[in-house]
């Protein structure tokens, strides 16, 4: 309180002197000096165009939540071969790992992000389908559709992993379910960064294809005996470290979109 | 309502696509004409916020609508002249959607998807699926979707190509029925779309604003500079060749040309009554459609 009356105070003293400095500016003018209830009547006409200061936590908020509404709207409206395809690679996964019996880690690691790959197709079809533009000039805007697609594809993705998780540490009792997930969290980070990357500057299709084509590539390599034990020796620090920069990457490129925005320039 | 053009250019690496254009638009019908490559496009799609200009400011109602972002966007329909659609939804599916992107409620989008597929004309179509329409469906389509949000700007930008005649007829009504109220932009170069629904027309040309009158006082500015002659067969790719010829006209055995010339094309030519088809052949230099 005593503080906020020593600001007043130091506001006051300040206007003041700026009122015995402007008017000694306008002392070499024959103008007359307004009144009290004119200056105020020009600030108050001023007042509607000074911009408002914003809120930004309330605006970051308001525009997490609102990407978070629109993903709901976006669940209905993403393509029904991209559920049943994912869910297929769901059970693929699970068939490889109980009835092939197949190593549950090098199996989780590779169809982890499977499902974010090719949900690309589904965060891109603004722009195959002749959308973007018409998009663009939308209230809500075409980054923001985009991001709403990307949290739509990834929670799903997420939660398949979370399925194909739970699942396998059911049966396999000697499984360690942390290890697992940092199979999974890891390839699933870096190529959720990496499909950023693609929706942000490439926006092409063809490079979908080229991811799902190098992820299969090296899910051969992965396969490998050789392979495995490399990566099972593999430091978690190693394993976390990798998460970490991909997931900062991520903020980085979904903050950077939703800033700068995507025109048309930035489209074609 | 007033939307202000302001010292606007935009630049393509090393063409101008526009430059420094200065206009004032109030409620009403604007059509913008010019041959291709003139700007109306790029103009259109600074106009729809969809990109943005190299230099200057548009204002509405005073306000930059760079600053306004989406305030801006919630006030506009935009048809752009390529729109792909989602072929797998039906019509009623895709109006929803854009409707849900343009901030309505349900409620809202149910009452408006209806009311904007019954001005269309397409609410016995609902269920269909937008990739079986026929390009002019899929052009009302697009016209629905532009009046979802009941937008004060709506900006169309060729929005009868490759329609057919009794199409492009219903389009123009359809523009004159819901033009109140609001300021239309309407970019074209077949120049019968605009003749009877423009307040004013903005004649572009190579980047840049050479006009903006109404279609009545664009035509008096070429009075006297419309001929109708009557020729031989063997005679019409001489006046082809020397002046700005338009319709040709077979009359019996002889041929009728309509020209565009500042002197007397022929001793028999006669002055007529211009057409804004004259217009875009006077400043085009070719022949509109």
């Amino acid at each position: 309180m005593r503080n906020r009356i020593i600001d007043n105070l130091a506001d006051t003293k300040e206007l003041e002197e700026l009122e015995k400095e402007l008017g000694f500016m306008l002392d070499e003018y024959d103008v007359e000096y307004p009144s009290e209830s004119e200056m105020m009547r020009t600030i108050n006409a001023i007042r509607p165009h000074v911009p408002i200061k914003l809120n930004k936590r309330k605006v970051i908020f308001e525009n997490i939540s609102s990407i978070m509404k629109h993903s709901y709207q976006e669940v209905f409206n993403i393509s029904s071969l991209f559920w049943v395809l994912n869910s297929l690679f769901l059970f693929l996964g699970l068939v490889a790992v109980f009835a092939m019996e197949q190593s549950p880690y090098a199996i989780l690691m590779l169809f982890a992000p499977i499902p974010t790959i090719t949900g690309l197709l589904e965060v891109l079809k603004s722009r195959n389908a002749g959308m973007a533009e018409l998009e663009m000039s939308l209230k809500f805007s075409l980054q923001e559709i985009i991001l709403s697609k990307l949290v739509v594809v990834g929670g799903f993705n997420l939660i398949i992993n979370m399925i194909f998780t739970f699942s396998i540490s059911n049966f396999y009792q000697e499984i360690w379910i942390w290890k697992l997930m940092l199979y999974w969290i890891t390839p699933f980070t870096v190529i959720t960064a990496v499909s950023l990357l693609i929706v942000n500057r490439i926006r092409n299709s063809y490079s979908i294809t080229a991811v799902l084509v190098s992820w299969i590539g090296i899910g051969m390599l992965l396969n490998q005996t050789q392979f495995v034990n490399k990566i099972d020796n593999m430091p978690a620090t190693i394993f976390i470290l990798i998460t970490v920069s991909a997931a900062g990457f991520i903020i980085f490129q979904m903050k950077q979109m939703y800033i700068r925005g995507l025109t048309y320039e930035l489209n074609h | 309502m007033n939307l202000t053009i302001n010292n606007v250019s935009k630049n393509f690496k090393n063409k101008k696509a526009l430059n420094y254009i200065n206009l004032e638009l109030t409620t009403g019908v604007y059509g913008i004409l010019g041959a291709n490559g003139s700007g109306k496009t790029t103009l259109m799609r600074i106009l729809a916020s969809v990109m943005k200009p190299s230099s200057g400011k548009i204002l509405f109602n005073g306000k930059d609508i760079a600053l306004m972002d989406h305030e801006y966007r919630d006030l506009i329909g935009y048809l752009p002249q390529h729109v792909g659609l989602y072929k797998n939804f039906t019509a009623e599916k895709f109006l929803k959607y854009i409707a849900s992107l343009k901030g309505l409620s349900k409620k809202e989008a149910n009452e408006k998807v209806n009311e904007v597929m019954s001005l269309v004309g397409l609410l016995d179509h609902r269920k269909e699926k937008v990739g079986k329409f026929s390009g002019g469906m899929k052009r009302r389509v697009g016209i629905a979707q532009a009046l979802l949000n009941n937008p004060k700007i709506l900006i169309v930008d060729e929005p009868t190509a490759g329609l057919d005649p009794k199409e492009r007829i219903r389009f123009r009504n359809l523009v004159s029925k819901i033009s109140a109220d609001r300021i239309v932009l309407l970019s074209t170069h077949i120049v019968s779309d605009i003749e009877f629904i423009a307040k004013e027309v903005l004649i572009l040309k190579e980047g840049q604003l050479i006009k903006k009158e109404t279609p009545q006082k664009l035509l008096q500015g070429i009075e006297n500079k419309v001929w109708s002659i009557s020729v031989e067969e063997k005679d019409i790719s001489y006046f082809q060749e020397h002046y700005q010829v338009g319709n040709i006209m077979r009359d019996q055995d002889k041929f009728e040309l309509r020209i565009v010339s500042d002197s007397k094309p022929y001793k028999n030519a006669e002055n007529v009554v211009p057409n804004l088809e004259d217009l875009y052949l006077f400043y085009f230099e070719e022949v509109a459609i």
